[in-house]
């Protein structure tokens, strides 16, 4: 063995015998069925049980019914993040995405869980408004947006749709209105003439029953629009997808800055905390069918909604908000 | 190492190493392309399941996982040993085994399968043969964070025909690369012999031919390649080894011829020289008046004739002449008849005496004679006879010498008895001589008597 390979053994031990005291002890693996705490932000440390008492917190979302229906729908939430927080917990459902937006920036609500359109909006208002989490619905943090055509239709692309009527829910929806239009004004679909055949007519279940009463030719949905209107009687076999818009996030859980800082880790701590995996996140969520539960993510994940966005206000200017 | 054993060792054996290696290389890309596709179908087969199954695990909707999970592990019984779901308690959520369903699974894999932030894959061995068993995490996250991990996907599935499948190729593969490679073995060596071996050994015959000293022998090599080239130049090699060898051999037999003649002159001329030696020698040892040796070649006859007599006790006698009044003789009748005298006295002594016997001049009307193997009574008696023969013999004028005759006078010595060495030997004859002269004359006288 020449004295150059003794030299490179020689460094090449040492290098390795460096590597090792760099690393430390080995860190053991997780145990299966310990709880999976997700992490916190970079620069913050997720307090640890015990160590929240907020004294009372009021969470807002959107959510439809009456407020009977809502109240025993997340019972079980306001327990466990009441536990969870040391506060008394209130979920409070709102019908409307602007007033909820309105509620979560002038500080009557301590977090709000923004539909993926609104939070965008939302931080066009106020860009104090701080990202905690995504939820988790139907086991994953995006859905597909549906354009929709009766299987019956002589609509075979999405440009056959220029001249006809298609059905959306509103402006502020990401599946039912933004995500669709980009994606027709993306296959050369003229947005402003389609546009002034369109139907708002606001709820999944509607323009999804329109289209299969044959009022208008085609509509903008979701798979959890579809499913639901399956399950409410919808004839939804009649249906076929002519076309998929980009993947849409989840909504945003959002807080707003003014709050100290505990006491938005223990607010992020106790929905990260908080999904199907456990025994106690399936009971706290056992009646909230459309939350699995709330997962780290950060601002450019909704970044997508804002290219929608813009490219739809780019195609039709006036048509979103 | 002959060539055509280099041919069937390097050149055979580099083409079934070769095919060898192909074969290797061949099955080793199979395994890794059959481990690949398995690997990758039941991935995919996995990460299909997971999006449909992670909404339904999400959403705790452990009815419809288990009917999922039954309906699927009927429909693919064949290569599906298993299809399971648990949570993270490695609980079972649904399971191809209904029975199964609340236990918690605790063995190896399932532990590493629960805690793997990937899908892991492993492959053994079980009671039906080779299986591939994967597990699959069940998360919701987005990219770069950890999510929620709702439970694992579990599935093992049978290799056991994709495995004889495998082998069932590689079998038949292997006997084809084994029949190409005997195939293009055959065909490298026959090719190689035709065009290597056989022209190299050709030409190998051709150029032992004509190291045995056939110049003649040429190559019947053609072509324009290395070997062609190699015969064209042996030819021509040859060709100048021959006309060389000719011009050689030409320049041999001028040059021997040459030789010869040089010999021959040479010996002609050492024969020339032998003979010139040989009368110089005669002119230095033979008197040129009578033909008789004279006294130089006595003196070295005698030296070596009385070491002979001492080595081998055989005595030999010294004769000792004088022609009487001799000098009257020529002062009366001149010097040439005095030379005739001489010569008729020494005409006289090689008649009467033996072959092996010396006759000498010693010095004017002196002669001597060497006797060998000759006692002092028989050289007496040839003494004596010599002279009576000397008396007897006519000779010119012989009348005007005293008495009217010419006589000699005769002193006789002998070795061992008289004398041991020559000039002893020579002065005991002188002096019998002496004494013969004293006492009148015409008469032989013995030393010592």
């Amino acid at each position: 063995m020449t004295n150059s390979r003794v030299g490179s053994a020689t460094w090449v031990i040492v290098l390795a015998a460096l590597l090792v005291a760099c690393q430390g002890p080995t860190v053991p693996r997780e145990v299966p069925g310990a709880v999976d705490l997700p992490r916190g932000g970079a620069d913050e440390a997720l307090p640890v049980p015990g160590e929240c008492h907020l004294g009372a917190v009021r969470f807002g979302l959107v959510s439809p019914g009456t407020p009977e229906e809502q109240a025993q729908r997340f019972a079980p939430l306001e327990t466990h993040l009441g536990s969870l927080l040391g506060a008394r917990t209130e979920v409070v459902a709102y019908q409307e995405y602007d007033e909820l937006i309105t509620d979560v920036i002038r500080g009557e609500l301590d977090v709000a869980q923004l539909p993926p359109l609104a939070f965008v909006l939302a931080r066009e208002r106020d860009d104090q408004l701080l990202l905690l989490a995504t939820l988790i619905a139907n086991g994953d943090v995006r859905y597909a947006g549906y354009l929709v055509v009766r299987r019956d239709s002589d609509v075979q692309r999405l440009l056959d749709l220029q001249n006809k009527r298609v059905a959306f829910t509103s402006p502020t929806s990401a599946s039912g209105f933004v995500f669709p239009l980009a994606r027709l004004a993306a296959d050369g679909v003229d947005v402003p003439h389609l546009m002034t055949r369109a139907r708002l007519n606001g709820s999944h279940r509607q323009v999804i029953q329109a289209v299969v009463d044959g009022e208008v030719d085609a509509a903008a949905t979701y798979r959890g629009g579809l499913e639901a209107a399956r399950d409410a009687g919808i004839d939804t076999r009649t249906l076929r997808v002519l076309g998929i818009t980009a993947a849409i996030p989840q909504e945003a859980l959002v807080a707003h800055a003014r709050l100290p800082a505990h006491h938005v880790a223990c607010l992020r701590r106790a929905f990260l905390l908080t999904n199907r995996a456990t025994v106690a996140g399936r009971q706290a969520l056992a009646r909230f069918t459309d939350a699995d539960g709330w997962t780290v993510t950060d601002e450019h994940f909704y970044d997508v909604v804002r290219e929608q966005l813009y490219a739809v206000r780019k195609a039709a200017p006036g048509v979103t908000p | 190492m002959s060539v055509q054993r280099r041919v069937l060792v390097f050149g055979v054996g580099l083409a079934v190493l070769g095919m060898v290696l192909l074969g290797g290389a061949f099955v080793d890309r199979e395994r890794r392309m059959y481990d690949n596709d398995v690997t990758d179908r039941a991935r995919t087969f996995l990460d299909v399941l997971a999006s449909e199954w992670t909404p339904i695990l999400a959403g705790n909707r452990v009815e419809e996982l288990h009917e999922a999970v039954t309906s699927l592990s009927m429909k693919r019984a064949g290569d599906l040993e298993f299809l399971a779901v648990v949570d993270r308690d490695r609980g079972v959520v649904a399971h191809s085994n209904p029975l199964l369903y609340g236990v918690a699974l605790d063995d190896l894999f399932t532990a590493e399968a629960s805690v793997s932030d990937g899908m892991l894959f492993r492959r053994g061995k079980g009671d039906h043969g080779p299986y591939l068993a994967v597990g699959r995490p069940l998360v919701t996250a987005v990219p770069g964070e950890r999510g929620i991990r709702w439970g694992t996907l579990l599935a093992r599935f049978s290799l056991e025909k994709g495995e004889r499948a495998f082998w069932e190729l590689i079998v038949s593969t292997t006997g084809l690369i084994l029949l190409v490679t005997l195939l293009v073995g055959a065909t490298i060596f026959t090719l190689l012999h035709r065009n290597l071996v056989r022209p190299v050994a050709r030409l190998t015959e051709v150029a032992e031919e004509f190291a045995r000293g056939n110049l003649a022998a040429r190559s019947l090599l053609e072509g324009r390649d290395e070997i062609g080239k190699l015969g064209l130049t042996f030819n021509d090699m040859a060709e100048r080894i021959q006309q060389h060898s000719k011009g050689l051999e030409r320049e041999v037999n001028k040059a021997t011829a040459e030789l010869i003649g040089a010999n021959e002159r040479l010996t002609a001329m050492a024969q020339e020289l032998a003979e010139a030696n040989r009368r110089l020698e005669d002119l230095a040892t033979v008197d040129g008046m009578t033909g008789l040796r004279n006294y130089r070649y006595f003196q070295a006859f005698l030296d070596r004739e009385v070491r002979r007599s001492l080595r081998t006790n055989s005595p030999i006698s010294v004769l000792m002449i004088d022609v009487d009044h001799f000098k009257h003789y020529n002062d009366t009748h001149g010097h040439p008849a005095g030379d005739d005298v001489l010569r008729q006295v020494s005409r006289v002594l090689k008649s009467r005496l033996r072959g092996i016997d010396l006759p000498c001049r010693y010095g004017g009307e002196e002669f001597t004679v060497v006797l060998l193997d000759t006692s002092k009574d028989r050289a007496v008696a040839v003494a004596e006879e010599l002279r009576a023969t000397i008396e007897q013999t006519p000779i010119a004028n012989e009348e005007t010498q005293p008495g009217g005759r010419l006589t000699i006078s005769v002193g006789v010595a002998t070795s061992l008895s008289d004398a041991r060495s020559t000039e002893d030997l020579v002065k005991c004859a002188d002096e019998a001589l002496y004494e013969a002269k004293r006492t009148g004359r015409n008469r032989v006288v013995s030393w010592g008597i």
